[in-house]
């Protein structure tokens, strides 16, 4: 499984900068846009001055705030300031803590937001500040013709704007939260069952944004530019490029093995950088149309939700409102009628778009006097004067945050637990039970991929040079048999490493993530500081999600680079800290931006933290280092296909074929994002590609009998039970 | 007091442990996908007795993103906090008017907080349990976290504290297992494996400090003797769907509530050979809160995505009431 395992879990969570999710707050933000965002940064809290001795809200003085919005997006990245609460306030002393010595900016920051918040949550919103930027000035021409033709009840007209950029985040966020719900409602279903509905409901919203005109018919000459585009450019209009390009490639040869061979002698070894180059030109040349292309199977994928939703014949489900919801979300109902989220369910007399119109409406004018208001009502808060001295009086015994760092074991149940746990001779017998219970947990979790399984019918034992032929297999792409070969080595020479490593690459290429961990833990075995090794491992435990194991090889790729080993110090026990390892990476990547490795790391790092436009972009830079590494273009695949970007993940999954054609785990993945699409006839015939070139990636067994449900073809879904492929190829030829 | 229509989705309710007649009850718009929050504190009195009457919203508050959980200071009457979806903690003081609130913002999660849980013994502490796969401690005197406990590797769904240690509590998460800590122990004292699916809530045996009970996307809730932990004591079955939230009696050793995805609540008694002790079917739409009187014994309140709040005795139907 390649990257694209971290679909199976890792996903739901918002990536950062993706959890502020009120769509109201972009809109305000759109309309104040200019004019509030960084003056309001300025002015608003300049405006306040709080008594010192208040006791909430307190707002810092103004020469604390640069006013930039770099301030704002710290507020993602909270994550080491806690620490240097601890270390840099004095305990007790809560007013200096909010200008710990360390982070200045962040208690201006955060306090003066408090105040921005107050203000806007009378109105029942809060203006924020833009994660990712829109084009604001773009934006705010439409909210405000938006707002205006609201207050003047004139149906609104949008003008198309392409890529109405405002709600990447908000659709981030519904995919992210609806993700994790689905994931709760629905935990019998298979994971790309519940990860085609939420890409649906995500596409739609793409819909609604782009596809209003021929959605509705209403902008012929947008439906007739992409009837053109469609028939004009042939590579960008994937499906169609795809199949055409596959055409080709089953004309050209059935047999892939020979296919290589014969592009090669056609072309020679440099065939492949000019075909590329030709290809990607043409990629570029058609990206319009590639864009509108995935719209329209966006709505083929809201027809196909509404099916399934319709297909579900479980009562609760049939009436349920949620359900509906998300179903009318998906056909575009519920934005579709004057661009607002309103006709929800029933209940729902007044969409949020709606309130925010009024309230805005009625508080346009007169929020500068509530904050006039605001300003005298600071420190007459009751609760916290009364809180205040409280606190004076309470100082001494109250204080636990002390206690805390002082690590009070008086606490009977804490006496029990670490004289139990840590103690010499404990007479209690549960602490040992429960480290046995921790290290089974560990093994359990461990054991399925401790263990490398070799084939059992192996032609190439007794091979004279099974490593030479191994790697010769390898590159000529017959990677089944390469397998073969390299297990007859490693069986002949266990410890050499490289081999191991090659095998673990191997299976990896194959789609055998289980044999890929067993072989590289095999190869780190017999040489721990091979940085390809711990790459692999580290790429690996991402795909299975294990952020711990995951670190700590990436913190070792570190630690063992000569060139960058001097920034990790050594680590301690434990699993390094996610957000440290993406630090140093980062100052490595400083140091010579000019490495592909780094910019690799760096993306895999931020697929684990999830947040993926970082790790898209990490990819990109370092593909622009190593264009030809089909790999790279794989993983590059696999984080779009996790973000919401199937379509561009066929592109890139595409490009890692035209570079390694049998790279079965890219045909796996393309696979998979076309059923992520909806379009499951079209997923099947990449599964059956991939099974078909190896029949032990029981992955793509599974997701193939799962698009084969979702396709409505039972008829051949014995034949998939029966892996019987020639039934399977001969049906969905590719 | 029979029912109160949210003006959203219903996420979760806390009876007041100060008033018997004040509920706080957390909504959201369109589910929590996208939207406005609401927090309101209910007044159960002024409905009165009698079927029609509903309880009172005293305090409504609207947010600029989703709220998932809300809890009551335990150490001042009128205070309360909110989880919301932006990745903040609110606090609010209901007795003061909107235009003073929130309180406080503690802007740290880097993602959706989830779970709440204020600290019953220890009363100027509370814990919040995000989708950043982290938890905070926090204190309502202090801008900042106190500690971040990480170590779950997929987002935390909830938090509990023991009802009588006044350090430890225990977290559930989507990574399958709920982990015990002492906040002066950097790392968690336990880790559970509790089920094979994601762990969605969790809490603490009021009499028995060591028995937890963790609710599981697979539809069952399993309660754990922490001193012997390789198997549960005892698996309750009969959700049909994934158990969202759990709860343990305040008054009677051993019961429990839980709501479901299946649209139901159910009461327990785990010690019990027929461990379902009632069923309740009221709501039309997945139940998402719930919450036990701790001072009027039995008096039971849910909410649910239908947008509705019940508040009812044990042994009688919610809707009839």
């Amino acid at each position: 499984m390649a990257m694209r395992h971290l679909i199976t879990g890792q996903n739901s969570c918002a990536p950062d900068g993706a959890s502020s999710s009120n769509p109201l707050n972009a809109f305000a933000n759109a309309v104040l846009g200019q004019s509030s965002k960084t003056q309001s940064i300025k002015e608003l809290p300049g405006s306040v001055s709080v008594p010192s001795t208040s006791d909430f809200g307190t707002a810092p003085p103004l020469s604390t705030i640069p006013g930039s919005e770099n301030e704002f997006k710290q507020d993602q990245r909270p994550l080491a300031r806690g620490a240097d609460f601890i270390r840099g306030g004095p305990a007790n002393d809560w007013i200096e803590s909010f200008r710990p010595p360390g982070v200045p900016e962040f208690g201006g920051a955060e306090s003066q937001y408090a105040e921005f918040d107050q203000i806007y949550n009378n109105a029942g919103t809060t203006i924020r500040p833009p994660l990712d930027g829109p084009p604001q000035r773009v934006l705010s021409g439409v909210l405000h013709s938006f707002l205006a033709s609201g207050r003047a009840g004139v149906p609104f007209q949008p003008v198309p704007v392409p890529a109405l950029g405002l709600s990447e985040s908000d659709k981030q966020c519904i995919r992210d939260r609806s993700c994790i719900m689905a994931r709760h409602i629905l935990a019998d279903q298979p994971e790309e069952y519940i990860q085609a509905q939420v890409n649906t409901l995500l596409h739609s919203l793409d819909i609604d944004n782009r596809m209003r005109g021929p959605m509705h018919g209403q902008y012929p000459e947008l439906e007739q530019y992409w009837n053109q585009s469609q028939s004009s450019m042939g590579p960008a209009s994937m499906h169609n490029a795809a199949d055409k390009w596959i055409t080709e490639f089953g004309n050209q040869n059935n047999n892939p093995e020979s296919w290589a061979n014969s592009f090669e002698q056609q072309y020679g070894p440099n065939g492949w950088a000019s075909e590329f180059e030709q290809h990607q030109s043409q990629m570029a040349m058609g990206q319009m149309g590639g864009a509108n292309m995935a719209n329209l199977a966006a709505m083929e994928q809201s027809r196909m939700l509404a099916q399934t939703l319709a297909s579900n014949n479980d009562p609760k489900f049939q009436n349920s409102k949620f359900f509906q919801f998300v179903s009318k979300m998906s056909r575009g109902e519920l934005i579709i009628e004057d661009n607002q989220v309103k006709q929800g369910s029933a209940s729902q007399s007044n969409g949020w778009a709606d309130e925010f119109q009024t309230q805005y409406n009625a508080n346009a004018n007169s929020w500068a006097d509530q904050f006039a208001h605001e300003e005298l009502s600071q420190g007459a808060d009751k609760w916290a004067s009364e809180f205040a001295s409280e606190h004076n009086q309470g100082t001494l015994n109250d204080n636990w945050v002390d206690e805390f760092s002082k690590l009070n074991v008086t606490d009977e149940w804490a006496e029990e637990f670490s004289g139990g746990g840590f103690g010499e001779s404990s007479a209690d017998p549960w602490a040992d039970e429960f480290q046995e219970q921790l290290s089974s947990f560990k093994q359990s979790s461990g054991a399925s991929r401790g263990v490398y399984v070799f084939s059992e019918m192996n032609p190439y034992v007794g091979h004279p040079n099974p490593m030479q032929e191994g790697q010769e297999l390898f590159r000529k792409g017959l990677l089944s048999e390469a397998v073969l070969a390299l297990e007859a080595e490693v069986l002949k020479n266990p410890d050499n490493a490289e081999g191991w490593r090659l095998l673990g690459v191997t299976h990896a290429e194959n789609d055998d993530d289980q044999q890929a961990i067993a072989a590289m833990m095999r190869a780190q075995e017999a040489n721990p500081t091979n940085l390809e090794v711990l790459l692999a491992l580290g790429v690996s435990h991402t795909n299975e999600l294990e952020q711990g194991e995951a670190l700590t090889y990436l913190y070792r790729w570190l630690q063992n680079h000569p060139k960058y080993g001097g920034l990790a110090p050594p680590q301690a026990t434990g699993s390094p800290y996610g957000p440290d390892v993406v630090r140093l990476f980062n100052e490595a990547a400083q140091m010579s931006p000019e490495d592909a490795d780094v910019h690799i790391v760096l993306g895999v790092l931020y697929n684990l933290s999830r947040e993926y436009d970082k790790a898209i972009a990490s990819f990109k830079t370092a593909l622009q280092l190593k264009p030809q590494d089909y790999s790279l273009w794989n993983k590059l695949g696999a984080t779009q296909a996790n973000s919401i970007q199937s379509a561009d993940a066929i592109l890139a999954y595409q490009k890692a074929l035209d570079l390694k054609p049998n790279y079965v785990r890219a045909w796996a993945n393309m696979g998979i994002s076309y059923a992520n699409q909806g379009l499951y006839e079209d997923s099947i015939r990449y599964y059956v590609r991939a099974v078909a070139m190896n029949p032990k990636a029981d992955n793509a067994w599974q997701y193939l009998r799962i698009s084969l449900s979702n396709a409505s073809r039972a008829d051949m879904i014995a034949a998939c039970d029966a892996r019987n492929l020639d039934a399977l190829q001969k049906e969905f030829p590719l | 007091m029979p029912a109160f229509k949210a003006p959203a989705p219903g996420f979760a309710v806390r009876f007041s442990p100060f008033h018997e007649n004040r509920l706080l009850a957390a909504a959201s718009q369109h589910f929590g996908l996208v939207g406005n929050g609401h927090l309101i504190v209910l007044d159960l009195a002024a409905a009165g007795p009698g079927p029609g009457a509903a309880p009172v919203p005293v305090f409504s508050f609207p947010t600029s993103d989703a709220l998932f959980d809300c809890v009551w200071s335990e150490s001042h009457e009128s205070l309360c906090a909110a989880a919301s979806g932006d990745g903040s903690v609110r606090l609010f003081d209901a007795a003061l008017p909107p235009a003073q609130n929130p309180v406080r913002l503690l802007r740290e999660h880097a993602r959706e907080v989830h779970g709440l849980d204020w600290n019953p013994v220890r009363r100027d502490a509370f814990v919040s349990a995000s989708w950043d796969d982290t938890l905070k401690l926090w204190s309502p005197d202090r801008p900042a976290s106190v500690r971040t406990f990480r170590g779950h590797e997929y987002c935390v769904y909830a938090a509990a504290w023991s009802a009588r240690h006044p350090d430890v509590f225990a977290s559930a998460s989507g990574d399958r297992t709920a982990r015990v800590w002492d906040v002066r122990d950097p790392a968690p004292t336990l880790i559970l494996p509790a089920h094979d699916h994601e762990v969605l809530s969790l809490d603490w045996d009021k009499y028995d400090p060591s028995i937890l009970a963790t609710a599981s996307v697979d539809k069952s809730i399993r309660v754990w003797d922490v001193r012997a932990p390789r198997a549960p004591v005892a698996q309750l079955a009969g959700h049909g769907y994934a158990v969202k939230r759990v709860r343990f009696s305040p008054h009677r050793q051993g019961m429990l509530m839980s709501c479901s995805y299946d649209m139901t609540v159910c009461m327990w008694d785990y010690r019990a050979e027929d461990a379902l002790l009632a069923r309740y079917n009221h709501h039309t739409e997945f139940v998402a809160g719930i919450d036990m009187s701790v001072l009027v014994d039995g008096l039971l309140a849910s909410t649910g995505w239908d947008e509705m709040v019940y508040i009812w005795p044990f042994g009688t139907d919610p809707r009839a009431m």
